[in-house]
């Protein structure tokens, strides 16, 4: 699905979070980058239709997401999976699940369960069905975020640092399900884990102070680096920063 | 000396060319333009055009023909610009016809009863329960203040039950989806609140039967203004700061319709002001609307945090 964005910008209370980004996504896996503050969640909260631009155009799949119409269009075709996963701690999983497929528009009972089965199947969550969501491990929980996402086969998928506080084994395994899932629905991204950007984003943005520092494949902001191969400091060197970490002395 | 047939124009181009003696004139013309003033004249005459030509000739480029290629060319680039990609037409998104959208709205409040504290219905259960066991048992009269008492008091607390918003985690997954928290919250008030109201209207019916105790719109109009109110004001408490705030401006309600208004002074400058307000169906209405939908305004609001 397509996003195009021209001259975007957007205010939180006179500061700008977004200041006139231009970007233009056409499927496969799209990174954020860019350090806190930079405009990630924000441009994934007005691709996910829950804020509403306040100069330039936005749309998502030809959907313009100025007018209410658009935006409200658009939250049916996204699964939006914030940094905080929007579980009851009380309820089970699948109760969890059967409660989003329920906002998602599914009244009846045996459709939703249809729904929450498939998505089960496909994330490896059976064990946890019965699980409630207070005591679901770090990986479990990444996961559940992922299925509510997921529930009702979205066009497109919009992932707030969905690795973030997970151990390498769990963003292994979670890279490997983002990676089978772009293979039908679009996906974005923001990431503060340049691996899981090289790895998995056929293109990636760097945000800075709401603008946009770069576009293009992970490869290519490499060669931004000193040595040209260096992710890590060709990110540095695109954010100005001094490329060269903290000093170590041996001791 | 006169002459009765001057040369042609064709002769006197000869000869402004290659001068009056030139060879390829006739001895005859040759003859005449020695002769002739008038055609030695046209000779000279022609002879300065000539030399006019040829100073331009030399002193002007030769004129700019248009190569094929300059012709061409642009035209062939413009063919291999892309036309334009017309306007993708938009994804289109699931839509909700009214009978599945009653369907849905009937789901989503049914399924708020698995969303709030099963403490509530017991506290509410028990508290009619026992007021109604009051009534039958114990010779109250009038039962007006204790219906009152009691209705206000539920219905406060149900809604800061109902309407705290941590009771939603993660209310921004909540926002991105067909029906947004807004629809569920008030989904969740509308059952809770009708819940605990219609009880209330049974006990006071079930009062309004006992002899002495009052007429049922009597007691229902005695408690319904201040429990609407009072719930109103502890709704927007919760949700615009906190249950704490919400508890506060609901318990300062409850006390002033209860208390001040039922045991207190019947003339106090409280009274006065107090009292067009909780008594009044209309302004309690007004007021009550009010603070409901600034409660909704921040509700529907996703998180503003900047990142």
């Amino acid at each position: 699905m397509q996003i195009t964005a021209t001259g975007l910008r957007y205010r939180y209370w006179g500061r700008a979070a977004l200041d006139g980004i231009d970007l233009d996504v056409r499927g496969g896996v799209f990174g954020l980058l860019g350090p806190n503050g930079a405009g990630k969640t924000t441009f994934l909260r007005l691709v996910s239709g829950l804020l509403r631009p306040r100069s330039g155009t936005l749309t998502v799949g030809g959907h313009d997401l100025r007018t209410g119409r658009g935006r409200r269009a658009v939250r049916r075709l996204v699964g939006y999976m914030p940094q905080e996963p929007g579980l009851y701690p009380h309820l089970t999983v699948r109760e969890n699940l059967d409660n989003t497929a329920l906002l998602k528009g599914a009244p009846d009972a045996r459709s939703r369960a249809a729904s929450v089965d498939g998505v089960f199947e496909r994330l490896d969550l059976g064990p946890q069905a019965r699980t409630r969501a207070a005591a679901l491990s770090a990986g479990a929980l990444q996961r559940a975020g992922l299925a509510q996402a997921l529930i009702g086969g979205p066009r497109l998928l919009v992932l707030d640092e969905p690795t973030s506080g997970l151990d390498p084994v769990h963003r292994h395994r979670f890279r490997g399900l983002v990676a089978g899932l772009a293979r039908e629905t679009t996906v974005v991204l923001s990431t503060h884990a340049l691996d899981d950007a090289a790895r998995l984003c056929d293109r990636v943005c760097l945000l800075d102070a709401g603008t946009v520092a770069f576009t293009g494949p992970a490869s290519a902001l490499a060669r931004a680096a000193p040595d040209g191969r260096d992710l890590e400091q060709g990110y540095a060197a695109l954010l100005g920063h001094r490329a060269a970490g903290p000093r170590l002395t041996g001791g | 000396m006169e002459h009765d047939r001057h040369v042609d124009d064709e002769a006197v181009t000869r000869a402004a060319a290659s001068g009056t003696d030139a060879p390829d004139l006739s001895a005859e013309q040759r003859s005449h333009l020695a002769g002739c003033a008038d055609c030695g004249n046209r000779v000279r005459a022609q002879a300065r055009i000539a030399t006019v030509l040829r100073t331009q000739e030399h002193q002007e480029p030769p004129p700019a023909v248009p190569s094929f290629d300059a012709l061409i060319a642009p035209r062939l680039a413009q063919r291999a610009v892309p036309e334009p990609e017309p306007r993708p037409e938009p994804v289109p998104a699931p839509r909700v016809g009214p009978a599945r959208a009653a369907r849905l709205a009937a789901a989503v409040t049914l399924r708020q009863a698995r969303l709030v504290p099963a403490a509530l219905a017991s506290a509410v259960v028990a508290g009619f329960a026992v007021l109604a066991l009051a009534l039958l048992l114990l010779p109250v009269v009038p039962a007006a203040p204790y219906v009152e008492a009691v209705t206000v008091g539920l219905v406060t607390v149900a809604g800061l039950v109902a309407s705290d918003p941590g009771r939603d985690p993660g209310k921004e997954a909540l926002h991105a989806v067909l029906v947004p928290p807004l629809a569920v919250w008030c989904a969740r008030l509308v059952l809770v609140l009708g819940t605990v109201l219609a009880l209330g209207a049974g006990v006071s019916a079930l009062a309004g039967a006992l002899p002495g105790a009052g007429a049922f719109p009597d007691l229902v109009g005695s408690w319904f203004p201040p429990a609407l109110l009072g719930a109103a004001l502890t709704v927007f408490g919760t949700v615009w700061r906190s249950p704490a705030v919400g508890l506060v401006l609901g318990g300062v309600s409850w006390a002033v319709a209860v208390v001040v208004l039922r045991w207190g002074p019947a003339e106090s400058p409280v009274t006065a002001v107090a009292a067009p307000l909780w008594s009044d169906l209309a302004a309690a209405s007004a007021v009550a609307a009010l603070a409901l939908a600034g409660a909704a305004w921040l509700v529907a609001r996703p998180g503003r945090s900047a990142g």
